[in-house]
């Protein structure tokens, strides 16, 4: 099976663990590496207007120090880099040494990477972070493009879906997870391949939830990519209507979502 | 000796960029501008019949019941026929949302609506729903509204259509509408903070009253 990998940013650790695994399989060719311009006009604008002020700190922690944003805290993620022993800094040293075709670009969903994409006629493509994909895109890969979004589908789309998950959640402690599908025009909508619960411990802080989940979402998407190749996954539409779509959750709303949390012990 | 430099200078543009108004700042302003209006009312400077205070003291009233018991009790103190609320609603099948523009006229409707506990439709409901999509995709950039003649008008149907996000996330248990409250309630803020003695003053304070009585109540 021939596999595009889709990146927001050559130093992304999801993206690189992603596709350090898949060169491993048998079976499994990665044929692409798709990394969007981080520079361009366009992608600070859309980015700013979706994330606000707290882009900056996201930029700080993904490519200013990625590795060692969380000295002394747990950080699963960094955990499982080391332990697979990944020897390359970036995704662009990653495509050198392994002869896989990397692209920079500005879009993912514009002509210039329809066209190369077309080229490489992938079966698959691993979308790892970097905004929305339109048709164009999503119809080149003969079975699609993979996601692994980090809520229980269908009934929390969009982002921040941990903090809207304890905020809505009644009594107890809700469980979240993470969901892999295959993308299509709408915000989480396309879809659902496989889903991975995990259960909330109580005084456990937002932050530690996330990390917890990080290594997981690596595992459930090379997992994903490998059942797809065996042919033993199958994919269940969802109803439009089963969930809604949250957008980026704010500050004093996400304040009481930890509270909800610590609040728990 | 790098990475405290960076800290450093990611704090001071978080800063810089962040538009979060603090809830200590929003209480204070709330506090200073219900006694200002308790004490412009007992002077006879704003008259009981305004029709905007019957939300205020109703906003008053809930925020009391959750703990904030320093707040001027209105109730006791007025009877008035803004209390009264007028009965009957033509029910509004219009678009709200219209090519990017927002009706301000259905968006005072609609709220006048809600506070009379009429149930929304279905066209109602999905009229929320695409104003709700259009202010958190487009931002202040989706700020626009037909028939304002100035940037005071603007803020006005900024507070309204504060005012009516947190009284429909309230109706239907939607934290998401809250959300976009307290979002426009931040650009709102930068506005109205030293405008309270200018007409708008009370529609503002109306919406913050109303937004932080429905997070109080939904998050306690």
């Amino acid at each position: 099976m021939r596999v595009a990998l889709f990146a927001p940013t050559s130093r992304s650790l999801y993206s690189r663990l992603v596709a350090s695994a898949i060169i491993q399989q048998e079976k499994i060719e990665l044929v692409g590496i798709f990394v969007r311009h981080l520079w361009s006009i366009k992608r600070i604008r859309t980015d700013l207007r979706r994330e606000g002020p707290r882009l900056l700190q996201k930029v700080y922690e993904k490519l200013i120090a990625p590795e060692a944003i969380s000295q002394g805290e747990a950080n699963p993620l960094v955990d499982v880099a080391n332990e697979r022993l990944l020897n390359f800094r970036d995704l662009i040293d990653m495509s050198r040494r392994s002869g896989i075709p990397f692209y920079r670009v500005r879009d993912f969903n514009s002509k210039r990477t329809e066209a190369s994409l077309k080229g490489l006629k992938p079966d698959l493509v691993a979308f790892t972070g970097g905004g929305l994909i339109r048709k164009n895109i999503l119809t080149v890969p003969a079975q699609g493009v993979l996601n692994c979004h980090s809520g229980l589908l269908p009934r929390f789309r969009g982002m921040d879906t941990l903090e809207w998950t304890i905020l809505e959640a009644q009594g107890a402690l809700p469980q979240v997870g993470l969901t892999l599908h295959f993308m299509d025009t709408g915000v989480d909508t396309g879809p659902i391949l496989r889903q991975h619960r995990v259960e909330l411990n109580p005084g456990e802080s937002l932050n530690a939830v996330r990390k917890r989940l990080e290594p997981e979402m690596v595992q459930l998407m090379c997992q994903g990519v490998v059942d797809l190749q065996r042919g033993i996954l199958k994919a269940i539409p969802q109803e439009k209507s089963a969930g809604r779509q949250y957008f980026v959750i704010h500050p004093r709303l996400q304040e009481k979502a930890e509270m909800k949390l610590q609040r728990s012990a | 000796m790098i990475r405290r430099i960076l800290e450093w200078a990611l704090t001071i543009a978080k800063r810089l960029v962040d538009d979060t108004i603090p809830e200590k700042d929003l209480h204070a302003f709330l506090r200073k501008n219900l006694m200002d209006l308790d004490a412009r009312i007992k002077s006879g400077e704003v008259s009981i019949d305004d029709p905007a205070l019957g939300t205020i003291y109703e906003g008053v009233d809930r925020l009391r019941r959750q703990g904030f018991s320093d707040l001027p009790d209105f109730k006791l103190a007025t009877t008035s026929s803004a209390l009264i609320k007028p009965e009957g609603m033509v029910r509004l099948a219009e678009p709200i949302l219209h090519q990017g523009i927002i009706a301000i006229g259905l968006l005072e409707k609609t709220l006048l609506q809600m506070e009379q506990n009429v149930a929304l439709d279905e066209s109602q409901h999905q009229n929320m729903e695409a104003l709700l999509r259009h202010i958190e995709i487009r931002r202040q950039g989706g700020l626009v509204f037909n028939g304002q003649s100035s940037n005071h008008d603007r803020w006005l149907a900024v507070a309204v259509l504060s005012a009516l996000f947190s009284r429909y996330a309230a109706g239907e248990c939607d934290y998401r509408f809250l959300n976009s409250a307290l979002k426009l309630n931040d650009w709102a803020f930068r506005y109205f903070r030293k405008r309270q003695d200018q007409p708008g003053g009370l529609p503002y304070l109306r919406a913050v009253l109303e937004l932080e009585a429905t997070l109080l109540e939904m998050t306690s």
